[in-house]
């Protein structure tokens, strides 16, 4: 879900995935190449991101990731699902 | 079903892809250095798990499984060698003991309706034969009204001709209408001797009757026979009618048989294994 949200801005190279989702969850989160590389595999078979050559900010050929639409309707699936997970936990540590 | 294709081009394109994916891993190992981190880790390995989401990975491992035994067998050929016609023979009596069943008892005759054919068989409380007397036929073929049609055959039935094996691979060089017996063979009293069983019969079923209704018929016909020629139709003799639309009339005895036959073919197939099971292991235990 994290990877497909940081998809969503835009296509990015492997490499930038696990970088942004570092910085942006404040260093706390950091995703492992060896979860990495196999969940955009997966990503591709199933058809929610494309991948396409360009040129790296240090000039080299890389693929970059982008969203497809399906990509973006199972985001917005897996968003709600876990928005529905995370309130019923609140819910619980508010009036348990 | 998008899915199912692009797994399908997956596997079509896996060179390329992994030529990508190696890219991809060694654009991050650049960069996660250039960051100052060293410990990545083994490449190699984080390639492999990625090639996991492509699925087919068992495929992989099963082409490599069959290039392991191949090399195995190719080093040991006298044991590849004694496998091979174990497990052969094997096999191949049991498909052709099957093949055989299913040619003579299963497969019907290339004739039109094979259910309505029935092939007529005397029998009597302590006599059995699949041959009767011309004249006999003859009777039957001209009183009985629940046949449509009758057929009597001196030989191998014309029917088998397309059959090489029915004739042991011969063809034999004359067919004769049996009507015209007489004239080839001097004396001969197959068309008029009641006490020569010599022809086999088959008939089709008349348009809705059942063979029980055609063997009460022909039992009554018997009889009249009997009242004329006593010496000739044995003591409570009656026909009796099989599903004759296949090559070999099977009776429920030769079921019998069949079973056994089959029951041992089957236990050659068992046998071969366990000789293989045996060749395994003496071959594991020199290891």
């Amino acid at each position: 879900m994290l990877i497909l949200r940081v998809l969503q801005s835009g296509p990015i190279h492997g490499y930038a995935i696990g970088q942004r989702i570092h910085v942006l969850s404040s260093e706390v989160l950091a995703v492992e190449e060896g979860l990495l590389y196999p969940t955009l595999q997966k990503m591709l078979v199933k058809g929610w991101v494309i991948a396409e050559w360009g040129i790296s900010e240090t000039n080299r050929k890389v693929r970059f990731y982008r969203l497809t639409p399906e990509g973006r309707k199972q985001l917005k699936a897996e968003l709600s699902s876990y928005d529905r997970v995370t309130q019923a936990i609140q819910e619980i540590l508010r009036t348990a | 079903m998008g899915e199912f294709f692009r797994r399908i081009r997956c596997l079509i394109n896996r060179r390329r892809l992994d030529a990508e994916l190696e890219s991809d891993v060694e654009f991050h190992r650049e960069m996660a250095a250039r960051a100052g981190r060293r410990n990545f880790g083994n490449t190699l390995r984080l390639r492999e798990q990625a090639r996991e989401a492509w699925g087919w990975a068992w495929l992989d491992r099963l082409v490599q499984d069959l290039h392991f035994g191949l090399r195995i067998l190719a080093r040991s050929p006298g044991f590849t060698l004694m496998a091979v016609l174990v497990l052969g023979i094997g096999i191949g009596v049991n498909v052709s003991a099957f093949s055989l069943f299913d040619m003579v008892a299963l497969k019907p005759l290339p004739v039109r309706d094979p259910d309505t054919i029935v092939r007529l068989e005397r029998r009597s409380p302590n006599s059995y034969s699949s041959e009767m007397s011309y004249p006999s036929f003859a009777f039957y073929r001209d009183h009985a009204k629940t046949l449509s049609a009758a057929m009597a055959v001196l030989g191998v039935p014309p029917m088998q001709i397309d059959d090489d094996a029915s004739l042991g691979g011969q063809h034999p060089d004359i067919w004769l209408p049996m009507a015209q017996q007489p004239y080839f063979i001097a004396g001969s009293h197959v068309l008029t001797d009641f006490g020569d069983s010599s022809v086999r019969m088959w008939g089709r079923l008349a348009p809705g009757v059942t063979a029980k209704m055609a063997e009460q018929e022909l039992g009554a016909l018997t009889n009249e026979l009997r009242r004329q020629h006593p010496g000739d139709i044995w003591d409570g003799e009656y026909l009796q009618s099989s599903t004759g639309g296949h090559l070999q009339v099977m009776q429920s005895e030769m079921y019998r048989v069949a079973a056994m036959a089959g029951a041992l073919t089957l236990l050659i197939l068992a046998v071969s294994c366990a000789n293989l099971g045996g060749l395994l292991l003496a071959k594991a235990v020199t290891r």
